[in-house]
C-alpha cells in the first residue's frame, strides 16, 4: 500500500514537474497564455474561439510553447525513463550496483559514431560538419545509433562466448576506452570548430530534438519501455545468483541477451537523440532501490522508471530556470542536482538501517 | 568669487594639458603612423628621438571598457600589456625598459590565424609569412603555391604546434592570438618574439581593418599599409554616410547564427558584426554589450527574431545551400519570418574565402550588405562578393 502511495506520489510529481516544465522558461510567458495556447487544438476542434488580443505576439508564444517547450519536457520524460530503466537491467545484469548504462562501452560506442561523422568527415572529405547546416544533427543521431549498435553486437558477440559476468564487463569497460582513445586521436587531429561541435554534443541536451525527430523519439521511447517491462521476471530470478537462476529454469545466458540487448537499444536510442547523458542510469536505480526498499523488480522497474522521468524534468527545469542566459549543460545539472538528492537518500537508509 | 574660481579651475587645466603635451613632444615625435591611428584601439605607436618605435599592444576590449567611448584617454590608464620596441636592422639604439626589441624589416615570420594572414595578403607580403596553422578551407592560390613549393610550411594546429617546424623555419617573430587555446608556451622557450594581433578583438569593422598597419609596421610595408587602409576607410564611410542620409527612422531588423546542439549561437551587440550591420541601416536585434558570442536558448532566440526582416547565415556547405537544407537542419528554422519571406543573408565559406578576405574587406562587406538593406543606394548590376540573399 504503501509502495502504491509512493508511485502515485512519483505520477503526480511527474505532472507537476511536467507542467512546470510548460510554464518556465527564458521567455516570460503569462500563465494563462501558455493554458489557452496549449487548450486551443481542444478548442479549435470543438469549434470554441480563444480570445487574443495581439495575433503576433500570440504566434510567438504559440510556437515556443508547441515546438519548444512541449517536445524539450517530452524529451526529458522518455529519455530519463529509458535511462533509468537501462540502468536498472546493467546493474541487474552484472550484480554491480556501480554498473550503468556506459559501463559496456554503448554509450562510448555512440560518442565514437558522432566523432567519426563530426571530426573524420571535417579532415577526410573537407567538410567541416560544425557549419554544416543540411542534416548536421540527423547525421549525428543516425552515426549515434550505428555506432552505440556496432559496439552492442560486438559485446552480444563477446557474451555469447565467454562465460564470466566479470569478464564481460571487463571486456565492455575496455572497448569504452578503446573508444574514447580513438575519439581522441580523431580530436587531436581535428579544426577547432569540429571539436567545439562535438564537445556540445557530448553534453548532452533534450532542447535538440523537435519536430519529426521529436515524435519519432517518443514513439520508438513508448515501445521500447513497456517492452522493457516484460523483462521483470527473468531479472528477478537473475538476482538469486546463476547456480539458482539455472536450477529455477532459467536460460542464463538467454536471458542475459534478452537484458542486454534491452538495456543497449533504449540507451544507444536516446543517446542518439540528446546526446551521452550521464549519471541518471547510475543513480536513478539507487534512488528507487532507497525510496521503495525493495529488490523486487515488480516494483523497482515502475519505480526506476517514474523516478527517471521526474529527475530528467527537473533537471531539465533547473536548466533552463529564467535568469540563465541559454540553457545549461543536462550533464552538468544532471550531476549537480541528482548527486546529493541520491547521496542523501542512501544516507539517511543506511543509518536508520544501522540503527 | 565662484566665477573667478572656474575661470581658475579652466585656467589650470588648460596648463597642465599644455604641459603633458608639451612633455609628451619632448619624449616622441610626431608619427605618420600614430597621427593616422583612428579606429583600432588595440594598439599604438610612438616613435622616440633616436628613431626607436614603441608599439603597445593591449586588448581592445579591455581599453574600451575601462575608459568609454572617448578617444581622448589618459594612457596611464591603458591596461597596457605588451611592449615591443621597433629598432632598424643593425641599429645599435638602447630601447626603454620594459620593451622587447625587434629589429624591423621582420623578413621571416609565421601566423596563426586566417584574419592575420588576410593583412599580409592585403600587403603583398606573403614572401615573409614563413608558414601557416593549416590549410583546410584555403582559397589563396598563391600562399597554396608556396606552401607546394616548401616556402612555407603547416605548423599544425594551435594547441599542439610541431616545435621542430617552427625552428626550422627560422621565424624571427611569430604573430599570434593569444587568448585562444594557448600552446605558445613551447615556442617561447626557442626564444622566438611572439607578437600578439589582437585585430579580432576589435569592436568595429574599421577597427579591425586597421591592424594592417600593424602588420606593416613589423614588415616595413607602413606606407602600403597605409594607403590600403586609407581606401578601405574612405569606401567604407561614403558608404555609410549614403546610408545616414537616409535617415532611417524604421530600420529593417536582423538575426545571425544558426541552432547547434539544443542551443544558439549567437554575437553580442557590440560585436564587429552587430557594427556593421548598423553601419549597413540595419537594426541587430540582440542589444547586449557582449562583445563575442552569447549561448542563447531556441525559445529566447525566436522571441527575439521571430519577426525580425533578415537572417545572416555564415556556413560551410557542401554544393548549394538552400531554404529546403535550411530546414533539414532544423524544422524549427521555418517558424522565422525571414524564413519565410526568404530574407535569408548568406555566405557560404566552402565557395567564398570569407575569413581570409573579409577582415580587410569590410567596405566590401558593407556594400554586400546595403545592397540587401537598402538596394536603392547601390548600382543596379551591383555583383556581391561574400553576401547574396538566398533564393
Amino acid at each position: 500500500m504503501k509502495r502504491f502511495l509512493l508511485l502515485l506520489f512519483l505520477l503526480v510529481l511527474i505532472v507537476l514537474l511536467f507542467v512546470l516544465n510548460l510554464l518556465l522558461g527564458t521567455v516570460r510567458i503569462p500563465v494563462g497564455a501558455v493554458v489557452s495556447i496549449l487548450v486551443q487544438p481542444l478548442s479549435d476542434l470543438f469549434g470554441g474561439v480563444v480570445q487574443q488580443q495581439d495575433a503576433l505576439q500570440w504566434e510567438i508564444w504559440s510556437n515556443i510553447v508547441w515546438s519548444s517547450r512541449v517536445p524539450q519536457a517530452l524529451t526529458a520524460l522518455v529519455a530519463g525513463a529509458g535511462l533509468a530503466v537501462s540502468g536498472l537491467q546493467m546493474q541487474t545484469v552484472f550484480r554491480n550496483p556501480l554498473a550503468g548504462p556506459s559501463v559496456l562501452g554503448i554509450s562510448n560506442g555512440a560518442s565514437l559514431g558522432v566523432a567519426c561523422v563530426v571530426l573524420l568527415s571535417g579532415s577526410l572529405g573537407g567538410v567541416a560538419l560544425s557549419r554544416l547546416g543540411y542534416m548536421g544533427d540527423v547525421a549525428m543521431s543516425v552515426a549515434a545509433i550505428i555506432g552505440s549498435l556496432a559496439v552492442m553486437g560486438l559485446i552480444l558477440w563477446v557474451a555469447s562466448r565467454v562465460r564470466g559476468n566479470v569478464t564481460l564487463l571487463i571486456i565492455g569497460v575496455m572497448i569504452g576506452y578503446l573508444a574514447t582513445a580513438i575519439i581522441g586521436v580523431l580530436k587531436y587531429f581535428s579544426a577547432e570548430e569540429d571539436i567545439k561541435a562535438y564537445v556540445v554534443w557530448g553534453l548532452g541536451s533534450f532542447a535538440r530534438v523537435s519536430g519529426d525527430q521529436m515524435v519519432l523519439f517518443v514513439v520508438l521511447m513508448a515501445i521500447l519501455l513497456p517492452l522493457s517491462m516484460l523483462t521483470v521476471k527473468s531479472m528477478n530470478v537473475y538476482l538469486l545468483g546463476d547456480a539458482y537462476a539455472r536450477n529455477l529454469g532459467l536460460n542464463i545466458r538467454r536471458a542475459r541477451f534478452v537484458l542486454i540487448v534491452c538495456s543497449g537499444t533504449l540507451v544507444a536510442i536516446v543517446t542518439a537523440y540528446c546526446g551521452p547523458i550521464m549519471f541518471i542510469g547510475l543513480a536513478v536505480p539507487h534512488l528507487a532501490r532507497a525510496l521503495f526498499r525493495s529488490s523486487d523488480h515488480r516494483v523497482l522497474m515502475p519505480a526506476t522508471m517514474l523516478a527517471g522521468s521526474a529527475l530528467a524534468l527537473l533537471c531539465s527545469l533547473i536548466a533552463r530556470m529564467p535568469g540563465f542566459e541559454g540553457a545549461l549543460p543536462v550533464n552538468s545539472v544532471t550531476a549537480l542536482v541528482g548527486a546529493p538528492v541520491i547521496a542523501s537518500v542512501l544516507f539517511r537508509r543506511r543509518r536508520s538501517a544501522a540503527e | 568669487m565662484k566665477h573667478l574660481i572656474k575661470l581658475c579651475s579652466v585656467l589650470l587645466a588648460i596648463m597642465l594639458v599644455g604641459c603633458k603635451a608639451k612633455t609628451r613632444q619632448v619624449e616622441t615625435n610626431a608619427d605618420t603612423v600614430c597621427d593616422t591611428l583612428r579606429y583600432a584601439k588595440g594598439f599604438t605607436v610612438r616613435t622616440l628621438d633616436n628613431g626607436v618605435r614603441l608599439v603597445d599592444v593591449m586588448d581592445p576590449q579591455e581599453w574600451q571598457r575601462m575608459v568609454g567611448d572617448t578617444l581622448d584617454a589618459d594612457e596611464d590608464r591603458m591596461p597596457v600589456s605588451y611592449h615591443f620596441a621597433l629598432v632598424a636592422k643593425g641599429d645599435a639604439a638602447d630601447v626603454p625598459e620594459g620593451y622587447v626589441r625587434v629589429e624591423v624589416p621582420v623578413e621571416r615570420t609565421l601566423v596563426m590565424t586566417m584574419l592575420q594572414l588576410a593583412d599580409f595578403t592585403a600587403l603583398d607580403a606573403h614572401d615573409v609569412v614563413k608558414g601557416i596553422t593549416g590549410t583546410k578551407n584555403l582559397f589563396n592560390e598563391d600562399v597554396r603555391q608556396r606552401i607546394n613549393d616548401d616556402q612555407m610550411v603547416k605548423i599544425g594546429m594551435e594547441g599542439n604546434f610541431d616545435t621542430e617546424l617552427i625552428l626550422a623555419a627560422q621565424p624571427e617573430v611569430i604573430f599570434i592570438s593569444p587568448f585562444k587555446r594557448g600552446g605558445y608556451d613551447a615556442i617561447k622557450e626557442t626564444g622566438v618574439t611572439l607578437i600578439p594581433h589582437l585585430g579580432y578583438k576589435e569592436l568595429t569593422p574599421l577597427g579591425q581593418a586597421e591592424w594592417v598597419k600593424f602588420v606593416g609596421l613589423f614588415i616595413g610595408k607602413e606606407h602600403e599599409a597605409d594607403s590600403v587602409f586609407n581606401g578601405i576607410e574612405q569606401r567604407y564611410n561614403a558608404l555609410k554616410l549614403k546610408v545616414d542620409s537616409l535617415q532611417l527612422i524604421d530600420r529593417p531588423t536582423v538575426f545571425s547564427g544558426e541552432m547547434h546542439g539544443g542551443n544558439w549561437y549567437a554575437v553580442g551587440g557590440k560585436n564587429t558584426l552587430a557594427q556593421i550591420f548598423r553601419d549597413a541601416g540595419a537594426r541587430y536585434v540582440i542589444d547586449s554589450d557582449d562583445t563575442g558570442g552569447v549561448h542563447i536558448e531556441f525559445e529566447q532566440m525566436y522571441a527575439l527574431a521571430a519577426n525580425a526582416d533578415y537572417w545572416r547565415i555564415l556556413n560551410s556547405f557542401d554544393g548549394d545551400f538552400s531554404y529546403e537544407a535550411l530546414k533539414a537542419s532544423e524544422p524549427r528554422n521555418e517558424l522565422f519570418k525571414a524564413f519565410r519571406e526568404r530574407k535569408v543573408i548568406y555566405c557560404n565559406m566552402k565557395q567564398t574565402p570569407y575569413y581570409e578576405k573579409s577582415p580587410v574587406m569590410p567596405d566590401v562587406v558593407l556594400s554586400d550588405l546595403v545592397a540587401v538593406f537598402h538596394p536603392e543606394l547601390m548600382p543596379a548590376d551591383y555583383e556581391p562578393t561574400f553576401y547574396t540573399l538566398l533564393r
